[in-house]
């Protein structure tokens, strides 16, 4: 998977700012402003969270924020909707497990 | 059939308004319009400047060609939202030529050997571009001219550049008994969040559901994250095959507030007193 | 404090854009809250020509006409709080509530409300559409379209509307290979003009077939592909047709269901649209429901395309304008009047005149409820 670069329609690829996310534990590049889905598809993942009872991956569905399915912990925050949820530099991006957890604070 | 493959095939084409005949294509380069469902759309009349092409009201008439007035000028061919303009010529000895709309990149060169496809993706035949227009008005499509061996003017109806998007000839695999042996749908999830499968809903029916609602108390079918959005449509038809009735004589989930996801902050720093009514239900 | 403004209009697509932007035109003053970051709806993910009449801006692309209607919405002043939900109305004057940044609440009392709040994706149950990789065609659209990156390298279409089939072919210009598209119809549900460009670029149609599962890979992480196979007239598959079609997305395209969560707060009565998506508030020739002063647009009213949401959306921007005594009846009736006229012609032909008897049905039934309540 990749970043569409040329498109007939929609022109080159604006050049915007780099920034990077953690997604467990790993580095990614993403573009600022776009949201969480959007930098993870670029870099191939597609699993956002296991499921809570039958322990499956679990992708988004809708991209735009209905449905839930997306949602991963993000700077400790679970059920975060990635798909409407814009990066920023330095976000900590885990795959969540089940329901998530609040981070101990 | 259009209807059934989703293009036309020449017994249609033969039939329709925009097509201007083979004895037109046979003396002169000339519009065919491959249009044939009354849709209601005219940017090819006002895309003309010579009014070779009438649709008048309603906007629904199909386009007809007045093969007299076209000079194969091809501004309807980029302006067609449908892509469903082509010009054909077929005056020529030893050669067609087809103008089509194109709308992918890599553009071709002039010169360059294309694939020249049929309608259905197949390829048929090598063809060399003429030319590429890609002016401002065309809004991004691009108008392609290819020349094609005497024949295929009304057959070439695409191009690739590179070998993609043509239509593969046996393009899956076909399953034996064995295969799909233990494909069953009874498994399946309904409520994606609850995790919840048809076997179970359709158990809470038989148990005496008749609404959305009475699964969701039997099962959290739409108690997750999601709130019933991805479910409570499925689970409507279930009910309904089980009862008998049509989906939309099943009762509707009752639908409340917060409609969207927010944080609970968006209730509690509301600056309101809570009222009596703010609290009823119709449950 | 809550905010008092005279029309709150909520959404920010086609309906909402235009409606802020005939009501401001004649004076109203106009609050436009959209849940999204960016204004427009589903109009920027839409970067194929329009059909319809110059009139209707035919033969310029969806993305175009939203940036048109922007710049229409700034020119005239009215106010956008975008990342603002709309997420509860209470019908006893007690306004609307919004949550601003999807934390901050905020009650506004408006005079008058427009909802047009759109629709979404309808799901499509089978085995294994749970897994990573099968996603609404809406979504696929959102990245490759907005966000600008693949969401796979081959897919493969279930549903043959005009969604599956602009979004197919939306795929093959982001260079992303169409693997075909299932239909369980006979016959393909949306243009033939948009089926036969994706048809001559080599992608399959499979007309009267379903797919049975999605088939994940080892780890479960996603697809290899999908099990498809004929049905009979009862829908039912037949055994012997299965096939295997490789893939690594699968997009879902069964059609919209009208977003009715806020009407349905509003207590408004709804009537089933038939072929316009189930259950849709009652109104009337000026877009007007069953509670005063709330009125539906677009998709959330019955769902059409762009092209009919920017008309109705002008239909409830004038009627609250004239509520609330901006224009006189004679200029409303004449600015409505246009609006119908134009309406019409999108309502014709064999894909539209269906649209048209769901649309008259409705109306003919709010007219009589006005009658049995002796309201307006």
């Amino acid at each position: 998977m990749s970043r569409i670069e040329n498109h007939i329609i929609l022109g080159d690829l604006e050049q915007k700012k780099e920034v990077q996310i953690i997604v467990d534990g790993k580095p990614i590049p993403a573009v600022e402003g776009e949201p969480i889905l959007a930098a993870l598809l670029a870099s191939g993942i597609k699993v956002a969270n296991i499921s809570p009872k039958h322990h499956e991956p679990r992708g988004y569905f809708c991209g735009i924020g209905r449905c839930t399915n997306c949602v991963m912990t993000v700077n400790g925050d679970p059920n975060v909707r990635t798909c409407i949820t814009p990066v920023e530099d330095g976000m900590i991006v885990e795959t969540q497990d089940g329901l998530g957890k609040w981070e101990e604070s | 059939m259009l209807a059934k493959t989703g293009y036309l095939d020449m017994e249609e084409i033969l039939d329709i308004p925009g097509f201007p005949g083979e004895e037109v294509l046979s003396r002169k380069k000339c519009v065919v319009i491959e249009c044939k469902q009354n849709i209601p759309c005219n940017p090819c009349e006002d895309a003309c400047p010579h009014g070779a092409i009438k649709i008048g009201e309603p906007i629904t008439n199909l386009p007809v060609v007045d093969p007299e007035k076209c000079v194969g000028c091809g501004l309807c061919v980029a302006q067609c939202p449908g892509q469903a303009c082509f010009l054909v010529d077929q005056s020529a000895a030893d050669y067609d030529t087809v103008t089509l709309p194109y709308e992918y990149y890599p553009l071709p060169e002039k010169d360059q050997e294309v694939y020249g496809l049929s309608r259905a993706g197949e390829y048929l035949v090598k063809a060399t571009v003429v030319r590429v227009v890609m002016t401002k008005k065309n809004d991004r499509t691009a108008v392609i001219e290819v020349k094609v061996p005497k024949g295929f003017g009304m057959k070439v109806r695409s191009i690739s550049t590179d070998g993609k998007r043509i239509a593969a000839e046996n393009p899956n695999e076909a399953l034996s008994a064995q295969d799909v042996d233990g494909i069953s749908d009874e498994n399946m999830y309904v409520c994606r969040c609850e995790e919840i499968t048809k076997a179970e809903v359709i158990q809470a029916v038989r148990n005496g559901a008749t609404s959305v609602n009475e699964v969701k108390r039997l099962l959290r079918t739409g108690m997750g994250l999601c709130q019933g959005r991805n479910c409570a449509k499925t689970i409507e038809r279930i009910i309904a095959q089980e009862l008998g009735v049509a989906p939309s004589s099943v009762p509707q989930a009752t639908k409340r507030g917060p409609v969207r996801p927010i944080k609970l902050t968006g209730y509690t720093s509301l600056d309101i007193e809570a009222s009596e009514e703010m609290f009823e239900h119709d449950w | 404090m809550a905010k008092e403004v005279e029309i709150l209009v909520i959404g920010a697509g086609p309906a909402g854009l235009s409606a802020a932007i005939e009501a401001a035109k004649y004076g109203a003053e106009v609050l436009v809250v959209d849940e999204n970051s960016k204004p427009g709806g589903q109009l920027f993910k839409q970067i194929h020509k329009f059909f319809g009449s110059s009139r209707h801006k035919a033969g310029v692309r969806g993305v175009d006409i939203g940036t048109e209607l922007l710049a229409e919405v700034q020119n005239l002043g009215v106010e956008v709080m975008l990342n603002t939900v709309a997420y509860g109305v209470y019908p006893n004057d007690e306004g609307v509530a919004l949550a601003v940044n999807g934390e901050e609440g905020l009650i506004v009392k408006p005079k008058k409300i427009i909802m047009a709040t759109g629709a979404g994706e309808n799901p499509l149950a089978f085995p294994g559409w749970t897994l990573p990789g099968v996603v609404g065609a809406g979504a696929i659209q959102t990245m490759i379209n907005v966000h600008r990156v693949s969401v796979g390298k081959r897919v493969l279409m279930i549903g043959s509307g005009n969604v599956g089939l602009i979004v197919s072919y939306q795929l093959l210009q982001s260079g992303t290979e169409v693997a075909g598209i299932v239909e369980a119809a006979p016959q393909v549900g949306g243009y033939g003009v948009h089926a036969a460009k994706i048809r001559r670029a080599g992608v399959p149609m499979y007309t009267g077939h379903t797919v049975l599962e999605a088939v994940p890979n080892e780890d479960m992480s996603g697809l290899k592909g999908a099990v498809i196979a004929a049905v009979d007239e009862k829908f039912q598959p037949v055994k012997g047709t299965e096939q295997f079609v490789e893939c690594d997305t699968i997009g879902i395209a069964v059609g919209l269901t009208p977003d009715i969560g806020l009407p349905s707060m509003a207590d408004v009565t709804f009537v089933n649209a038939g072929r316009l998506g189930a259950q849709v508030p009652m109104h009337d020739r000026n877009m007007e429901t069953t509670r005063a002063g709330i009125y539906v647009a677009g998709d959330s009213s019955g769902v059409e395309e762009a092209s009919s949401a920017i008309e109705e959306g002008k239909l409830a921007g004038i009627a609250a304008a004239e509520a609330l005594g901006k224009i006189d009846a004679a200029t409303a009736d004449a600015a409505k009047a246009n609006v119908w006229n134009s309406l019409n012609q999108l309502r014709t032909g064999p894909f539209g005149s269906g649209r048209a008897d769901a649309k008259e049905k409705i109306i003919a039934q709010m007219e009589e409820w006005k009658v049995n309540n002796n309201a307006r």
